[in-house]
This record gives structure tokens, sequence and C-alpha cells, in this order.
């Protein structure tokens, strides 16, 4: 029985190790986990239903926070690319097209990363929500879609 | 090392027998920790390439300070990696038997706290991020506690074919 204790203490140092290794390599979350406090902040969320009534209206943004190539791939029609570690570069860019009547929906396909985007927005005075269910939530119910169009 | 030849020779050793490695019962075994990998690497896999959808659905629960949560989220998916891939090799069987039936209760004593509580959450066991409903706890519970019933039973019956003997080329090892 003491070598199998050892055995399941030595696979739990070696889960650690792959951990820490993989999460250096491919930064996803934060040890510490002050990332997560940004899920008990008071971000507001839409529903699907409701974002496919907004998507009509003209005064409604989305916001695809997946990267260039799933973007290529697909994305709600109308969408525009809001991506990238810098949430900074990318709303200087956007910052012109952000009236205050703008409503902005942001979307992803893990919810941290559209909270995260969508408290951004809110801190500087937009009006952002998080689209619940995100990209599979849409596109699972063959709502308008879009694929990228190379000029 | 000792051999323990018979079940009974000597208390508490895992039942070995000299001629049992391959008898229908090694075979189910055999069977029944290939299953249980298959199990353990759905579970594995989908976690290590959304590390933070995995984490939301832990803080689902409301059992851990933040920190506590994200560590879990990062390490449990690889131990549940390893524990599928020595199974199907067939090393540290035991092991990983152990490693499987801790976690079978603690998942279960887990989900069943969120329950209690009120919480209706998805288990995030092998469905995570946002298309995840919540879960049954009738059938979390019921599932979990058959897994842990196999690990239990894998923890303690040790024997039947090993495929990292059949890549050594040796007659099949008694412990």
């Amino acid at each position: 029985m003491r070598r199998t204790l050892l055995q399941a203490a030595a696979m739990l140092g070696i889960a650690f190790m792959a951990a820490a290794i993989s999460n250096a390599v491919r930064p996803a979350l934060h040890w510490r986990g002050d990332d997560l406090d940004l899920l008990r902040h008071k971000v507001p969320r839409i529903t699907v239903e409701e974002a496919a009534r907004a998507h009509a209206t003209a005064t409604t943004l989305f916001l695809d926070i997946r990267g260039a190539t799933e973007f290529a791939r697909g994305h709600i029609a109308g969408a525009v690319e809001f991506g990238g570690a810098d949430l900074q570069s990318a709303y200087d860019e956007l910052r012109d097209f952000l009236g205050p009547e703008i409503e902005v929906i942001v979307y992803g396909d893990e919810i941290l990363g559209a909270v995260r985007a969508a408290e951004f927005l809110g801190a500087r005075g937009h009006s952002a929500k998080v689209l619940e269910g995100g990209w599979r939530g849409w596109s699972e119910r063959h709502l308008p879609v879009e694929t990228a169009v190379t000029p | 090392m000792e051999r323990a030849p018979l079940a009974g020779r000597n208390r508490g050793d895992p039942v070995t027998r000299e001629t049992s490695a391959n008898s229908p019962a090694g075979w189910g075994l055999f069977v029944l920790r290939l299953g249980m990998a298959a199990v353990f690497l759905a579970a594995a896999i989908p976690k290590i390439t959304a590390p933070a959808s995995f984490a939301v659905a832990v803080s689902n629960y409301k059992m851990m300070p933040p920190w506590g949560v994200n560590t879990l989220a990062l390490v449990l998916p690889w131990l549940e990696l390893l524990i599928g891939v020595f199974l199907v090799i067939g090393i540290w069987r035991r092991a990983c038997a152990l490693a499987m039936a801790i976690l079978m209760l603690v998942f279960i004593a887990g989900f069943a706290s969120a329950t209690a509580r009120g919480l209706d959450i998805a288990c995030g066991c092998f469905e995570i991020g946002e298309h995840a409903k919540a879960s049954s706890p009738v059938r979390v519970v019921a599932r979990d506690l058959s897994l842990l019933a196999a690990s239990l039973l894998l923890l303690r019956f040790d024997f039947g074919p090993r495929p990292l003997d059949w890549l050594r080329r040796r007659e099949p090892a008694t412990r």
C-alpha cells in the first residue's frame, strides 16, 4: 500500500508540473485566481433570443473576441473583431464607432474572455453585454452568420 | 519483493495469482481498466484545451477561493489524463485506481454539497463551456458511484494482461 500511495503522490506531482508547463507555454489562468474575480463583477448579460432581436436594430454592434482565424471561419453577421490580448489597442481602433447610442454585445467561445472585454468597455462608459451561450449558442440556432470576405 | 500467490495468504495484499494474468477474470479487469481509461481521457481532454471554461464550471460550485478554483482547474485535467494514459499502458495500476477512487469521492461530495445548497449547475465532468446544461444530481451521483465502485474493484484486484508487457515481450507479471 505504501508503494501505491507514493506512486499516487508522484502522479499528483507530475500533474502539477504538467499544468505549470502548459500554463506557462499557453497562459490560460492566473494561479492566484484574480482573473476569476471578473466573473463576480456584475457584467450585464444577454440571452441569444434577446440578442437575435437586437441584431435587427442598427444601433447594436456585436464584438467577436475569438481571434482572426475563428472570425474568418464564421462570425455573427455584421460582427466586428475585437480580439487579442491587447484590449486597449483594439478599443482605440473601434472607439470612433462606439457612439453613446450604440449597444455592444460581446461574444466568444469562453465566457471569461467576453466578460473581460465587456467589463473593459463598461468601465469606459459603453453599454456592453455578454452574450450567454457565446458563438456556439448563436450558430446552433442558425441565426445570421457570415464568413470573412478577404478584400 | 514478495509474491502473493493466492488471495488470503497475506491479508491486505492485492489479489494476484500466478496463472491469472490471462484468465477470463484477468481479461475482464483489463477491459474495465480500458473503459475507465476512456472515461478519464474523455474527461481530461476538453478541460486541458479550455482551462478557463473549466475554471468557470468549478467556480460555480462556490466551494473554494479563486486560487483554489484555478489551481484545481489547471491541475485536475492533467491528473485525469495521466490516469488514463497509465491505465492504458498498464503501469502504476493500483495508484491509478486509488487516485480514481479518491477523485470520485471528491466529485460526489462536491456535487452533493452544491445540490444541497440549492445550486443548479453543470457538473463540469465532461462538458464545459457556455453550452453545458445543468446536470441532474441523480444522474451525476449514480454515474460517479458506479465509477467509484469500478475503481475500488480495480484497487482490490490487480491482475490481468498488461500492454506494457507486450511491448517488452515478456511474460505477464504477477504483480
